[in-house]
């Protein structure tokens, strides 16, 4: 018993014990760019741009199908799996991949210094909660953190692309297509709008741009990228 | 010919007020927008088939008004912002602020330049025969005799082979979006109090492209979003920093606005 019980333990340190050998020292932090007057500040409802980008909201919503719903829930999970699954296969998994999780993971969280405190500068309302013409179901509307602008699941879907893209030059454009569904989906959802988007996706590139001057990330990511290729039978 | 050229720059390089830095404001070597910005969508892709539809959708849409502001905005004219700065934001008010531009558009182009030969995209007009550019907004983006393609084509580049220079120039990413929310971002940055409304100015230069049947959704986005990246990298450049506070100094007092 204690034997078997052993095994898997052995098992999950070792998989496990190479996600913690990434820096423990943020890739980015809020002094290195300065989000805040870089992003387009976002357009008021009651604007031509803010009216376009409600409308696109409703026209999406109005061929709504359940299969879309069941994507729209899938991508609420914001884990690297999860965005690139659908491209880099069922294999692309936690425990094959370990130190991918966690890279993103904490790549996701150090970009946040681009996300929460522009939320908090201009404090804009969800769609959902602006109009009533937009619909968005419970759960996803009490699991929406913050403000919407700019979207934080719009930034780690354009963050997975462009930093896998470099990892898989071979599936670049296929990440990118797949960063850009999950961003409709979650514009699709009600819980942001297109501009919000366009701001999670500039929020994206200027910290992968400063990301890649840090030692400590190009490291990790070079960690990483040995172990998506190596997994993905890729040299 | 030559002599007409001459005289207005050495005007123009021996006033005081044009002491502007000489060394480039971008480092050519810091900048991988190759492999930052998403490659565009390829031909017969979904993703293709959806901006064609909206510069379609854009096209029918079109006005006398619109049609025309999309003409006015395919010239590269800082004082297209006098709609929201006003009349005082004039060429004659603004010399150093004026070449101050000159030069971050300038070096735009280059960069720019690399990524369209890079992904050698061809234009909406040029790709569907029902696009159809206003006024000389297509034939605008016709090559010149001896153009280059100026981007790497090797195998590391991730750069599409390299073909034969069209008679049209590339789509994506759109320079007039580049340039829009470039000049977008540093004026607000200037005049923070007209802030929202620089950047929907700045944003309506790309959205104009698309009307005009010269871009793509997609290309616009991406000009938008490497003007983000190009401005923050000039940033960290203390020639660009200080001739950007120059600039600013000036365009505030032109204005009637407290330094």
């Amino acid at each position: 018993m204690r034997k078997l019980g052993l095994a898997p333990l052995v098992f999950l340190c070792l998989a496990a014990s190479p996600a913690l050998a990434l820096s423990d020292k943020p890739y980015l932090t809020a002094a290195d760019v300065d989000f805040a007057a870089m992003l387009p500040p976002p357009p008021a409802e009651t604007s031509p741009a803010g009216q376009r980008d409600l409308q696109f909201i409703i026209d999406r919503q109005k061929n709504m199908t359940p299969e879309r719903m069941a994507a729209i829930h899938r991508d609420l999970d914001q884990s690297v799996y999860t965005v690139a699954g659908p491209v880099l296969g069922a294999k692309f998994t936690k425990e094959n991949f370990p130190m991918a999780g966690a890279f993103f993971d904490k790549v996701v969280k150090d970009a946040g210094v681009g996300v929460g405190p522009i939320k908090q500068k201009y404090k804009k309302l969800r769609p959902f909660q602006y109009s009533k013409d937009v619909h968005t179901p419970d759960d996803i509307a009490k699991a929406a953190g913050g403000p919407t602008y700019p979207s934080g699941h719009s930034t780690t879907g354009a963050l997975v692309p462009i930093l896998l893209g470099m990892m898989v030059p071979e599936k670049r454009e296929a990440l990118y297509e797949r960063g850009w569904e999950y961003g409709i989906n979650r514009i699709t959802s009600g819980a942001a709008y297109p501009s919000d988007w366009e701001g999670g996706h500039i929020t994206a590139e200027l910290a992968v741009n400063q990301m890649l001057k840090n030692a400590d990330f190009r490291a990790d990511f070079d960690a990483v990228k040995a172990e998506v290729r190596k997994g993905l039978g890729m040299n | 010919m030559r002599k007409l050229f001459l005289v207005p720059a050495l005007w123009l390089i021996a006033t005081p007020a044009f002491s502007l830095s000489s060394e480039p404001y971008l480092k050519a070597d810091k900048v991988d927008l190759i492999h930052l910005l998403a490659p565009p969508p390829a031909p017969g892709s979904a993703e293709q088939a959806r901006d064609i539809n909206a510069v379609l959708n854009a096209q029918k849409a079109r006005t006398p008004e619109t049609t025309k502001r999309a003409e006015e905005d395919a010239k590269v004219d800082l004082f297209a912002f006098a709609d929201v700065l006003g009349t005082k934001f004039a060429a004659g008010n603004l010399p150093t602020t004026v070449a101050f531009f000159r030069k971050v558009n300038a070096e735009r182009g280059e960069v720019v330049n690399v990524i369209k030969d890079c992904w050698e995209r061809p234009r909406p007009f040029v790709a569907d025969s029902d696009i159809h550019p206003p006024g000389t907004m297509g034939k605008d983006t016709a090559t010149f005799p001896g153009t280059k393609n100026v981007a790497p084509h090797d195998a590391a580049s991730s750069c599409r082979p390299l073909e034969p220079i069209p008679a049209y120039s590339y789509s994506y990413p759109s320079g007039h979006s580049t340039y829009g929310a470039m000049t977008a971002i540093l004026l607000a940055n200037m005049v923070p109090e007209k802030r929202s409304e620089l950047y929907a100015r700045g944003w309506e230069y790309g959205r104009n492209r698309v009307v005009g049947g010269v871009h793509y959704p997609t290309d616009v986005e991406a000009g938008r979003i490497e003007a983000t990246v190009l401005v923050t990298l000039m940033m960290e450049n203390p020639a660009f920093r200080s001739d950007f506070a120059s600039s600013k100094a000036e365009l505030r007092r032109a204005l009637g606005l407290t330094p």
